[in-house]
C-alpha cells in the first residue's frame, strides 16, 4: 500500500531500501544521484508483489498508484545497477502518450485498452508525479521524448525542470 | 514515360512541388493527377478562437491569464512566420537545396503554375481531408491503385480500405522513428536525417516499408541576421517546408530509379512493436534540433 500523494507531499515508499523515512520524489532523485541509495532483492520481491496486486492483476487501474509504483521500480533499477523492467517503461509509455496526445490524465485506466476509467481528471499531484516518473526514467535511458514532456507539462517542481532545461543545454 | 497506375495527390504544399521535379527530372509524369485543396473544417471558425482552443487542448491546467500570455505569444510568432523578411531566409535554404545533390526544386512557384507549364493535366478537388466522404467516393472509382500522398491529415479506416494504397514519405527512418516532427527529432537521437518510404496504414507510420535513406546533417550556412533568434520560427519553417521537402523528393527519386512501375514494387512489413512514437518537441528541444542543421553565419 502506497501511504501518501507525491508529490508536494511526502511519500512513505514501502520499498525497504527506498523508505528511510518519508521524503519526497524530487529528495530520492537527489539521493540517486549522490548513489546514496542501495537496494535487494528483497526490496525488489516487495515491489513486484505490490506491482502485480495493484497493477498488473487490476482491470482498472489507479493512476497515481501505478505512477508511484513505476518511480519506485525506475529507482530500484538504478540503485540495483540494473537495467529498468519492461513492465515499468512501457506503463510509462503509455501514461506519456495520453499526456502528449490529449494533455489529459484521468484518475484510473482500463488496464487492457488504456481506456479512461472516469471521465474526473486527476489532480495537479498526478501531472507532477507523472514529470517525476518521466525524469526518473530518463535518468535510466536518456530518451529526450520524456524530456520534452516533462518541459510541456505545466506542473513539473522547480528542481526537475531546472534538471531538464540543463540537459537540453548540453544537446 | 507514364507511371502506370499511379496517381499523384499534388497540393500547394512544397512538398508537392518537389515530388513534381522528381518526376520530371525523370521525364516520369503520372497516370494521373488529383489537385488536392485541403480546407481544414476548424479554419471556418478560425481566429482567436480557434488559437485559444488549441492552447487550451495543449496546456495542462493553466491559468486564464498563462493562457492569454500565450495565445498573444502565438499571435506574434503567426504574425512574425507571415513576415515577408522571412522570405529571404528561405530563399537561402532553397539555395543550399538547390546547389547540393538533393534535387532542385522550383520552391517559389505554384504547384499550379509548374503543372501548367508542363501541360500536365490534372483535376482539382476541395475537401477538408483525405477523409472526405467525397475524396473517397473519387478514388474508389479511380483504375489507378497506387496514390502519392502529400498532405491531408491520418488516413482513417474507409479510404485506407479502398483498393487504393497511399505511399508516403516519411521524415524518418521506420521503425525507430514514427510521430510527428521526426527530421528534428532524428537530428536530435541519432545526428542524422533519415526517410522512409512505406505505404500507410491505420497506425502511426507502421505501414509496409518500400525505401529508407539516411544523409549526413547538413551544414547549412545562413546570413547573420537569419541567425538571430527573431528567425528562429522561421528557421524551422524553412526545415520542415523546404529541407524537408527536398529529401522527401529525394527518397522519391530513389523509388522511382530502382523502379518506376508501382506493379512491380516489393513492400516489406514493419516490426510494428519495435521504435518510439515522437510528438511535437518542447520549444527548447524543437530550438536545439533546428540548430543542429545550421553553421554560423555565412561571409
Amino acid at each position: 500500500m502506497l501511504s501518501a500523494k507525491p508529490m508536494g507531499a511526502l511519500v512513505h515508499f514501502e520499498t525497504p531500501s527506498l523508505r528511510a523515512g518519508w521524503r519526497t520524489c524530487e529528495e530520492l532523485i537527489e539521493a540517486l544521484e549522490k548513489k546514496q541509495v542501495q537496494a535487494t532483492q528483497a526490496d525488489r520481491d516487495s515491489l513486484t508483489q505490490r506491482w502485480t496486486e495493484s497493477v498488473a492483476m487490476r482491470d482498472v487501474i489507479a493512476t497515481e498508484t501505478a505512477l508511484l509504483l513505476c518511480f519506485e521500480g525506475l529507482a530500484l533499477a538504478e540503485a540495483m545497477g540494473q537495467a529498468p523492467e519492461d513492465a515499468h517503461l512501457a506503463l510509462v509509455e503509455k501514461f506519456l502518450r495520453k499526456f502528449e496526445i490529449s494533455k489529459k490524465l484521468f484518475t484510473a485506466y482500463q488496464n487492457a485498452a488504456f481506456a479512461a476509467g472516469s471521465n474526473q481528471k486527476i489532480s495537479q499531484q498526478g501531472f507532477a508525479l507523472l514529470s517525476v516518473v518521466l525524469f526518473q526514467a530518463y535518468r535510466l535511458t536518456g530518451d529526450l521524448r520524456y524530456i520534452s514532456a516533462i518541459l510541456k507539462n505545466t506542473f513539473t517542481s522547480p528542481m526537475v525542470r531546472s534538471r531538464a532545461e540543463q540537459i537540453v543545454e548540453t544537446l | 514515360m507514364k507511371i502506370p497506375n499511379f496517381i499523384f495527390l499534388a497540393s500547394p504544399h512544397n512538398v508537392a512541388k518537389a515530388y513534381l521535379a522528381v518526376m520530371l527530372e525523370l521525364d516520369l509524369i503520372p497516370e494521373r493527377i488529383i489537385f488536392t485543396d485541403i480546407v481544414p473544417q476548424h479554419r471556418k471558425g478560425g481566429g482567436l478562437r480557434s488559437i485559444i482552443g488549441r492552447i487550451r487542448n495543449k496546456v495542462a491546467g493553466q491559468s486564464p491569464l498563462e493562457i492569454a500570455h500565450r495565445v498573444l505569444e502565438k499571435m506574434t510568432k503567426r504574425s512574425g512566420s507571415q513576415n515577408s523578411n522571412n522570405h529571404l531566409l528561405f530563399e537561402e535554404v532553397a539555395r543550399y537545396i538547390n546547389e547540393s545533390s538533393l534535387p532542385a526544386v522550383e520552391f517559389f512557384k505554384s504547384t499550379q503554375e509548374i503543372l501548367d507549364e508542363h501541360h500536365l493535366p490534372y483535376e482539382r478537388i476541395q475537401v477538408s481531408s483525405l477523409n472526405d466522404p467525397e475524396f473517397i467516393a473519387l478514388i474508389s472509382k479511380a483504375p489507378q491503385t497506387v496514390a502519392l500522398y502529400v498532405e491531408g491529415g491520418i488516413l482513417r479506416k474507409p479510404v485506407l480500405s479502398t483498393h487504393v494504397r497511399f505511399l508516403h514519405i516519411h521524415p524518418g527512418i521506420v521503425p525507430l522513428v514514427k510521430g510527428s516532427t521526426c527530421m528534428l527529432w532524428s537530428a536530435l537521437v541519432y545526428q542524422k536525417v533519415g526517410m522512409s518510404c512505406f505505404y500507410m496504414n491505420e497506425g502511426i507510420d507502421t505501414g509496409d516499408v518500400l525505401l529508407t535513406r539516411e544523409y549526413p546533417l547538413p551544414e547549412i550556412s545562413l546570413s547573420s541576421r537569419h541567425l538571430e533568434p527573431q528567425y528562429a520560427e522561421a528557421r524551422y519553417l524553412a526545415l520542415e517546408d523546404y529541407l524537408g521537402a527536398a529529401y522527401r523528393a529525394d527518397v522519391l527519386r530513389a523509388l522511382l530509379k530502382q523502379q518506376p512501375n508501382p506493379a512491380l514494387w516489393k513492400p516489406r512489413p514493419q516490426d510494428r512493436s519495435a521504435g518510439k512514437q515522437y510528438f511535437h518537441p518542447h520549444e527548447l528541444l524543437l530550438d536545439k534540433a533546428v540548430g543542429k542543421f545550421f553553421t554560423g553565419a555565412r561571409s
